[in-house]
């Protein structure tokens, strides 16, 4: 037994004691979800440019109007960018202003109307920088019945966040003035048209007291939020990183033990179940320390913008339960593909059905969270390769799964682990101390149907 | 001898692979605190006996004992190996893969131990540095430590001198020598037949899986000595070879005179012969270098030696 501590030391000490573990560390999760964090602290750096629009107002009546809002959304910009600045502030500041954090800065022409040449030279301006855009306003647009557009001239008029701010605010000012044309009372008709407040809720429970006395029956009203639905892909996204992390470093040191003949040193003083064995378990140690880590990063992340409120603790031993089982599975796996071939490039063939059963909840996973409950993530909770993704991801959902699923899932789960360990003990005995290589699925899938490991006294 | 006269015992061994003998009924007995040298071609068996002394493999015929043990868990922990050229993580930090690897042997404090060995072979600076940064020849010497520094009572080493430089070389093979001082057995497998006529004192040569050699340098040179002797007479004078007995030809490689006889066993009766011819000035018999003997074992094959298995039995 004390030899299988000393291989699962070594083994976490290799994993974790090195610098590109810290950069794997850090890196991963900007791999994955580097567009969620990095796209804010972006568009922070590159705002502050002015954007100088140019507005031609036919009615004359709403290019004021725009200009004071524009002063009024660069004041708030102003007050959410500095450090004093107030939490009110800022969400108004949000609200009125979206993701960009460019002031707007608009300048009301005289004319009511552009030609042709004016429209052209603005163009050039565009072109070259010193404009952002232009805004032409018909002069029938209070007109109920005018079919006059509104014209926003920008390089990236499609996407301009500036032409959605703008078209918010034209819109509300000319429905209000054509409410008036038509003798309409505004308020009447925005009460008229409020929207039906139709509130997603979950299902019923009966909440106790701390003494233990049934209080009240509630239900939680949900949002849809963003939170609500990408706290789930978190979660297994989680798990793969956690997985990934661990199974990896298992095929490289497979590989470097049989191509440096370290394993004939080890198997001189253990036996291969005792290598397998302590190199499984350093392991899982790493792969607990990783999940310690992340779990720490994230929940950090979320009290400092207090949203504690998203994680779900009990959901922390599933995790847990299914990460130590995914750990010993794909470890196994990738321990048996580093024991059968003599460098990366035969082990990239055998790794890619691998890699595929590993993504497949990834590539499912917007209809598993739609439907937790639904066929495709029944299906693949249930299937080993997936389970740990699967699993984590529906119960993340906050859906009720009914309980013996997961359970199901973690059994067969375990019962494949111990197949897929099983095989790999021998696959590994067999493999470590040959000369030769497997190239194909095909040679690795007869080797495993030819397990026969005589001649082996360990 | 028994075997717990021996440090190691195979009583006709036999492993195969598939249908290829790898190893063909070998008998080997190593006494303690000896040092055996084992040779042979490559894939003529040397590594799958030494894979079985190491109780990696298990024969299909015979018995292997090491150091009185037919099973490997408790003779695990007294026997050091160090196989040819790699066996170290090579992004480990020095300190830390021998320590590892006493550990592995059972050795749980075997930090004196590593500053010993380290101070003995001169990397004492190097112990904080990965293997990876190190010279081959540094890396054979902490190789070398790392099969020793558990203080086994059985050491295989496996081409422990190669890529050493003529000091190192030296140091290693004194170190090697005061192993067998302090007690060591140590079976040293290598190609280097000057290594292997120098320091050990049995000689086991493997060939196609089957034993071809196996006794002290002398035995194996009287076994493969030609029947020569070269003499010089003082004053330069030719021997008259007509009146030597049991001499079937001679040379003049002047100022010697080679004289091949019908059989070792007529020196005594050809030097007494000589003498009466005039004063000897040289007398000796031709020694057969290990390395001819080696070369006229093991001529070439046509037919190479197929890997069934696949395992390496270089």
């Amino acid at each position: 037994m004390n030899k299988i501590w000393v291989i699962a030391r070594r083994e976490f000490m290799a994993m974790v004691g090195t610098r590109a573990f810290l950069a794997t560390l850090l890196i991963m999760p900007v791999m994955l979800f580097g567009s969620l964090i990095i796209m804010p602290t972006l568009n922070k750096i590159s705002g502050g440019r002015e954007r100088i629009i140019r507005v031609v107002d036919g009615t004359g009546r709403v290019g004021p109007q725009l200009v004071a809002m524009a002063e009024e959304r660069n004041k708030l910009l102003k007050q959410s960018q500095s450090e004093s600045g107030q939490k009110d502030a800022k969400q108004s500041a949000r609200e009125m202003t979206g993701m960009t954090t460019d002031p707007y800065v608009l300048e009301l022409q005289e004319s009511k109307s552009l030609d042709d040449t004016a429209r052209l030279g603005w163009s050039d301006e565009i072109r070259t920088g010193s404009l952002y855009a232009f805004v032409e306003i018909p002069e029938s647009l209070f007109d109920p019945a005018s079919t006059d557009t509104v014209r926003f001239v920008s390089q990236d008029a499609v996407l301009s966040e500036a032409r959605q701010w703008m078209q918010a605010i034209v819109d509300a000012i000319v429905r209000q003035e054509r409410f008036k044309v038509l003798g309409l009372e505004s308020e009447k008709v925005q009460l008229a048209n409020r929207p039906v407040s139709f509130a997603p809720t979950s299902p019923y429970e009966r909440t106790t007291t701390s003494e233990g006395g049934e209080a009240s029956v509630k239900a939680k009203e949900e949002g849809f939020d963003l939170a609500t639905f990408f706290a789930p892909f978190g979660m297994m996204m989680l798990m793969f990183m956690v997985i990934f992390l661990a199974a990896q470093p298992m095929l490289e040191s497979a590989m470097e033990e049989k191509s440096q003949r370290i394993s004939e040193v080890l198997l001189g003083s253990v036996s291969p179940t005792q290598l397998l064995t302590g190199k499984l378990i350093g392991n899982v140690a790493a792969s607990l320390l990783v999940f310690a880590l992340y779990a720490a990063g994230a929940y950090a992340f979320l009290v400092q913008r207090n949203m504690q409120h998203l994680v779900p603790m009990s959901l922390v031993p599933w995790f847990l339960v299914f990460q130590i089982l995914g750990v010993l599975f794909f470890s196994s796996i990738f321990i048996m593909i580093g024991a059968s071939v003599r460098d990366l490039k035969e082990a990239q063939s055998l790794l890619l059905p691998v890699w595929l059963f590993m993504m497949l909840p990834m590539m499912v996973w917007f209809i598993a969270v739609r439907d937790p409950l639904g066929p495709v993530a029944m299906a693949l909770a249930m299937f080993p390769p997936s389970a740990p993704m699967m699993n984590i991801l529906r119960l993340g959902t906050g859906v009720t799964i009914p309980i013996w699923q997961p359970i199901l899932g973690a059994i067969l789960l375990a019962v494949a682990t111990a197949m897929v360990i099983w095989v790999a003990g021998r696959i590994y005995k067999m493999s470590m101390l040959r000369s030769d290589s497997v190239k194909t699925l095909g040679q690795l899938l007869a080797r495993i149907m030819s397990v026969s490991t005589q001649g082996y006294t360990k | 001898m028994g075997s717990d006269a021996s440090a190691v015992l195979l009583e006709g061994v036999t492993k195969k692979f598939g249908t290829q003998k790898a190893v063909n009924s070998v008998d080997l007995q190593i006494p303690h605190g000896s040092i055996q040298g084992i040779i042979g071609p490559n894939g003529s068996g040397k590594t799958t006996t030494i894979r079985m002394l190491l109780r990696i493999f298990k024969p299909d015929a015979g018995v292997v004992h090491v150091l009185g043990r037919t099973s490997g868990d408790a003779a695990d922990d007294r026997v050091g190996y160090l196989p040819e050229e790699r066996g170290l993580y090579l992004r480990m930090k020095v300190r830390d893969v021998l320590r590892f690897f006493a550990q592995l042997k059972g050795n749980s404090r075997p930090d004196k131990a590593i500053d010993r060995w380290l101070e003995r072979l001169g990397a004492a600076e190097w112990s904080h540095k990965k293997l990876e940064q190190l010279s081959k020849g540094m890396a054979q010497k902490i190789q070398f430590i790392a099969a020793v520094v558990s203080q086994p009572e059985l050491v295989i080493l496996d081409e422990p001198f190669s890529g050493l430089d003529p000091v190192n070389l030296d140091l290693l093979r004194q170190a090697v020598l005061d192993l067998r001082k302090e007690g060591t057995t140590v079976l040293l497998s290598t190609h280097d037949m000057d290594v292997a006529e120098r320091m050990c004192d049995r000689i086991f040569m493997i060939y196609k899986g089957n034993k071809v050699l196996d006794g002290t340098m002398e035995e194996i040179q009287s076994q493969y000595g030609e029947p020569v002797l070269r003499v010089r007479l003082a004053g330069n004078i030719v021997p008259d070879v007509s009146r030597l007995p049991d001499i079937e030809s001679w040379v003049d490689c002047s100022p010697y005179t080679e004289l091949r006889m019908r059989s070792l066993g007529a020196r005594s009766s050809i030097l007494r012969a000589l003498m009466e011819q005039g004063e000897v000035e040289h007398f000796e018999t031709a020694r057969p270098r290990l390395h001819d003997i080696f070369v006229r074992i093991a001529k070439p094959s046509p037919e190479p030696t197929s890997n069934e298995q696949g395992a390496d039995r270089s």
